[in-house]
C-alpha cells in the first residue's frame, strides 16, 4: 500500500488535511517519487545514518570544528523524522497498543518533542499533523 | 502519559461506524491481510528487540549523566581539601567540562576491530581468544578479549558475557581490570581491557609449585580487597581462580575473567556420562569406587600430587568443562548462593599456594565435584606442607558450611584474622609486590602462554555499510554492550591537578591526551556544539558538598 494511498484513506476517515510525504534526497533521487510508508522510512534511516557517519557534517576526531550549516542539517534531520512519528500515530497507533509497544512510543516522542522545542529545531507549521498530541505535552 | 492513548480513542468510534467504507475501499484487494491480523513471529521479536533497545537506550543516558555528575562532585571535593586556589579552581573545573564534551564526541565514534593492530595472542579458550593490540590512534596498548557470539548463544552464556561487561563498566576499582571500550560486530563481542603485562597466578604457582606464607599473605590479601570491591557493587564473580587474578606490571594483582572456560555446568552434577566430559581430550572416567581413589590419593606424596596438578592444569583450564575445584559446593549444588561463594574460592586458592595443589583435586573434574560436595571427608593438610595453626585455621574457616564462612558478614571477618596481624591493608598496592614480574617492554608477552595463529585471519569490516542493518533482530540478546570508559579522553586519575602539574611535560608520545592538549583553550572551537547551546548562566560559585542524587531505575 502507497503511503498516499494509505494516508488518504485514513485523513478522509478522521476528518483530518491531508498530509502526502514524498520522499527526495537530493542526490541519488532529486525528484520526489510516490513510496510507501515502510520504504519511505528505510531511505530516510539510511540517509540519516549517512549524514552522522559524514565527518565533515558530525566530526567525530578531537578538535574538529563542525560546519557552518550545522543547524541546518540538523533541523533537516528532525523535520524528516517527525514525519515517521506522524506516520506512526495517525496510521499505525491501535497496532502499537496491541503489542503493547504504547509506553515506549510516547517516551521517545516526548523526549522527541521536547529536545526539538528546546533548541527550536522543527518549524511549528511542520508539527500540525500532531498538534493536538504535541500541546498535551507542552501546553501553551 | 494517557494522552496518547485517549488522544486515539477520540477517532475510535468513528472509525468503527465507517468501517464499511474502508473496506470497500479494499475491494479491489481481496488477498490483503486485515490490519487487525495477529503479528507474526518476525515482528514479535522486531517490537522486543525495539523495546529492550528503547529501555536500554534511556537507562544508559540517565547513568551517563549521573557519572557525568558525580566525576564533577568528586573533581570539586578534591580541590576543596587540596585547598587549591579559587581561580585555579575554576580553570581546572572548566577544562573538565570541556573534557566531557569530548568524551561526548567520542562516544559517537564507531569503535570496531580494524581501529586495533593485532598483536600476540595471549590466552584462548572454548568461547573465544585475548589478545595484545594497540589502538592505531593513540597508540595505547590494550588487551583485546574476543568472544564469538554464536557461541554464547549455543552455550547459554548470554547472561554470563553481559554481567561481565556490566561489572567493568560499572566497577571501577584499583582492584579489577579497567574496561576501556567494548563492542560488537556480527561475529564476535569485543572487550577492549587494561594489558596486565605481569602473566596471571595461574602461571606464578606453575612456576614457583609453592609460596611462603609470606608470600601467600600478600596474594590472598590483595584478592581480599578484589572481591570486597566487586562484592560493594552487589555483584558475585562465582570463578574465582588463579587464572581470573592478573599481575599488572609491578606485580600487584586485579581481578578479571581471562580464563575463557566454561563455567562448570553443575546441573549435570553427579552424571558421570556428560556429553562435554567425555569429550574433554585426556581425562577419562574412573569406575565409581570412591574408596579405592581415596586409597590411591593417599599413597601419593604431597610431590607426586603437585606434579600430576601441574601437568593436568593447563588443559583443564583451557577445556570446555573448565575447573571446578575452586568452585563452593553450593554453587554445584544449584541451592542457590550468595557472595559468601566467592570466599570459598579465596580458601581453595590459598591453600593451593602453600600447599602446591588445590584442596580437593582429583583425576577427573567429576571426582573433584564430589568431594567438593562432602568436604568435611576430603579437606586434609599434608604434613609435609608444614603449615602454620594460623593459616591451617584461616583456610578451614574459608572452605566450610556457609553459615560458619569468614566473609558471610562481610570482607572485615577475614581481614581480622590473626594470619594477617599487622598487614598495612590501606597500603598494600602501593607496598613492593611478593614478586615483581620481569617486563622488557610494553608489547612483551613472556608471562603468559604462547598461542599459534589459527589459520587466515580475516578480518570482516564492521564499519561497512548501515550500522543498524549489521545487527539482526536476534541480537537482542546484546543490546546495550557497546562502552566506552570516560578514561579514554584522560589517562589521569585527577584530572585536573594532574593536568597543571604535568604541563612542562612534552616529550611523551601521542595519546588521546595529547592531542587533546594542542587544543587552544583561549579560542573558542568554530561551529562547536557549545556556540548553539542557549546562553545559561555561567558555572555555579558555591561548591557541592552533599553527592549527587543517585538514580534509582524503576523495577517492574
Amino acid at each position: 500500500i502507497y503511503w498516499s494511498r494509505h494516508n488518504k484513506v485514513t485523513t478522509e476517515t478522521w476528518n483530518l488535511c491531508r498530509y502526502e510525504y514524498r520522499w527526495a534526497d537530493g542526490v541519488q533521487i532529486k525528484k520526489p517519487i510516490e513510496v510507501s510508508a515502510p520504504k519511505y522510512v528505510e531511505f530516510l534511516m539510511d540517509w540519516i545514518e549517512g549524514q552522522l557517519d559524514d565527518e565533515s557534517i558530525f566530526p567525530q576526531k578531537l578538535g574538529t570544528p563542525f560546519p557552518p550549516n550545522f543547524k541546518e542539517v540538523v533541523k533537516t534531520i528532525f523535520k524528516r523524522l517527525f514525519r515517521v512519528y506522524a506516520h506512526i500515530y495517525h496510521s499505525s497507533f491501535q497496532k502499537i497498543v496491541s503489542l503493547k509497544e504504547e509506553a515506549h512510543l510516547n517516551t521517545c516522542f516526548k523526549h522527541f518533542i521536547l529536545f526539538t522545542t528546546e533548541f527550536g529545531l522543527i518549524d511549528k507549521k511542520e508539527l500540525a499533523p500532531l498538534q493536538e498530541l504535541i500541546e498535551s505535552i507542552i501546553p501553551y | 502519559m494517557d494522552s496518547a492513548r485517549s488522544w486515539f480513542q477520540k477517532f475510535q468510534p468513528r472509525d468503527k461506524s465507517k468501517s464499511p467504507a474502508v473496506a470497500a475501499s479494499h475491494g479491489k484487494d481481496p488477498g490483503k491481510p486485515p490490519i487487525d491480523d495477529a503479528p507474526s513471529s518476525a515482528t514479535k521479536q522486531r517490537v522486543a528487540a525495539a523495546k529492550q533497545y528503547i529501555e536500554n537506550h534511556y537507562k544508559t543516558q540517565m547513568k551517563s549523566l549521573q557519572d557525568r555528575k558525580e566525576r564533577r562532585w568528586m573533581l570539586e571535593r578534591k580541590l576543596q581539601d587540596a585547598e587549591v586556589p579559587v581561580e585555579e579552581q575554576n580553570n581546572i573545573l572548566k577544562h573538565l567540562e570541556k573534557k566531557e564534551t569530548e568524551y561526548m564526541r567520542l562516544q559517537r565514534h564507531k569503535m570496531g576491530v580494524e581501529d586495533f593492530e593485532l598483536l600476540t595472542i595471549i590466552g584462548r579458550g572454548a568461547f573465544g581468544e585475548v589478545r595484545l593490540c594497540r589502538e592505531k590512534a593513540s597508540k595505547n596498548v590494550y588487551a583485546m578479549k574476543k568472544l564469538k557470539k554464536s557461541e554464547m548463544l549455543r552455550r547459554g552464556q548470554v547472561e554470563h558475557v553481559k554481567a561481565e561487561r556490566n561489572l567493568l563498566a560499572e566497577v571501577d576499582s584499583a582492584f579489577i581490570v579497567k574496561l576501556y571500550y567494548s563492542f560488537q560486530d556480527e561475529e564476535y563481542l569485543y572487550l577492549i581491557m587494561e594489558y596486565l603485562p605481569g602473566g596471571d597466578m595461574m602461571t606464578l604457582l606453575m612456576r614457583k609449585d609453592t609460596l611462603t606464607e609470606d608470600e601467600a599473605r600478600f596474594y590472598i590479601a590483595e584478592t581480599v580487597l578484589a572481591i570486597e570491591s566487586i562484592h560493594k557493587h552487589s555483584y558475585i564473580h562465582r570463578d574465582i581462580k588463579p587464572d581470573n587474578l592478573l599481575l599488572d606490571r609491578s606485580g600487584h594483582l586485579k581481578l578479571s575473567d581471562f580464563g575463557l572456560c566454561k563455567p562448570l555446568d553443575s546441573s549435570n552434577f553427579p552424571n558421570l556420562n556428560e556429553p562435554d566430559y567425555t569429550s574433554t581430550k585426556g581425562t577419562k572416567p574412573l569406575p565409581d569406587s570412591s574408596s579405592r581413589l581415596s586409597s590411591s590419593a593417599l599413597k601419593r606424596t604431597q610431590q607426586e600430587q603437585l606434579s600430576h596438578w601441574q601437568k593436568n592444569r593447563r588443559m583443564l583450564a583451557y577445556s570446555t568443562v573448565g575447573t571446578p575445584d575452586y568452585i563452593a559446593p553450593e554453587v554445584l549444588l544449584k541451592k542457590g548462593y550468595g557472595m559468601e561463594c566467592d570466599w570459598w574460592s579465596l580458601g581453595a586458592i590459598m591453600y593451593e599456594m602453600l600447599v602446591g595443589y588445590p584442596p580437593f583435586y582429583s583425576e577427573d573434574p567429576m571426582s573433584t565435584c564430589r568431594k567438593i560436595v562432602n568436604w568435611r571427608s576430603h579437606l586434609k593438610f599434608p604434613e609435609e606442607a608444614k603449615l602454620s595453626p594460623e593459616a591451617k585455621d584461616l583456610i578451614s574457616k574459608l572452605l566450610c558450611n556457609v553459615e560458619q564462612r569468614l566473609g558471610t558478614k562481610g570482607a572485615h571477618e577475614i581481614k581480622a584474622h590473626p594470619w594477617f596481624r599487622g598487614l598495612p591493608w590501606e597500603r598494600l598496592y602501593q607496598m613492593k609486590a611478593a614478586f615483581i614480574p620481569e617486563v622488557n617492554s610494553e608489547l612483551d608477552t613472556q608471562n603468559f602462554e604462547k598461542f599459534e595463529e589459527t589459520g587466515a585471519q580475516i578480518q570482516s569490516s564492521s564499519k561497512s555499510g548501515p550500522w543498524r542493518k549489521m545487527l539482526p533482530s536476534k541480537d537482542a540478546n546484546f543490546v546495550g554492550y557497546t562502552y566506552k570508559n570516560f578514561e579514554i579522553v584522560n589517562d589521569d586519575e585527577v584530572a585536573g591537578i594532574a593536568e597543571l602539574k604535568k604541563k612542562s611535560s612534552k616529550s611523551k608520545r601521542p595519546t588521546i591526551k595529547t592531542l587533546f592538549e594542542s587544543m587552544d583553550e583561549d579560542e573558542p572551537v568554530q561551529g562547536s556544539f557549545l556556540n548553539m547551546l542557549p546562553h545559561k548562566e555561567g558555572q555555579p560559585s558555591s561548591h557541592s558538598t552533599i553527592p549527587p542524587e543517585q538514580y534509582q531505575p524503576r523495577h517492574k
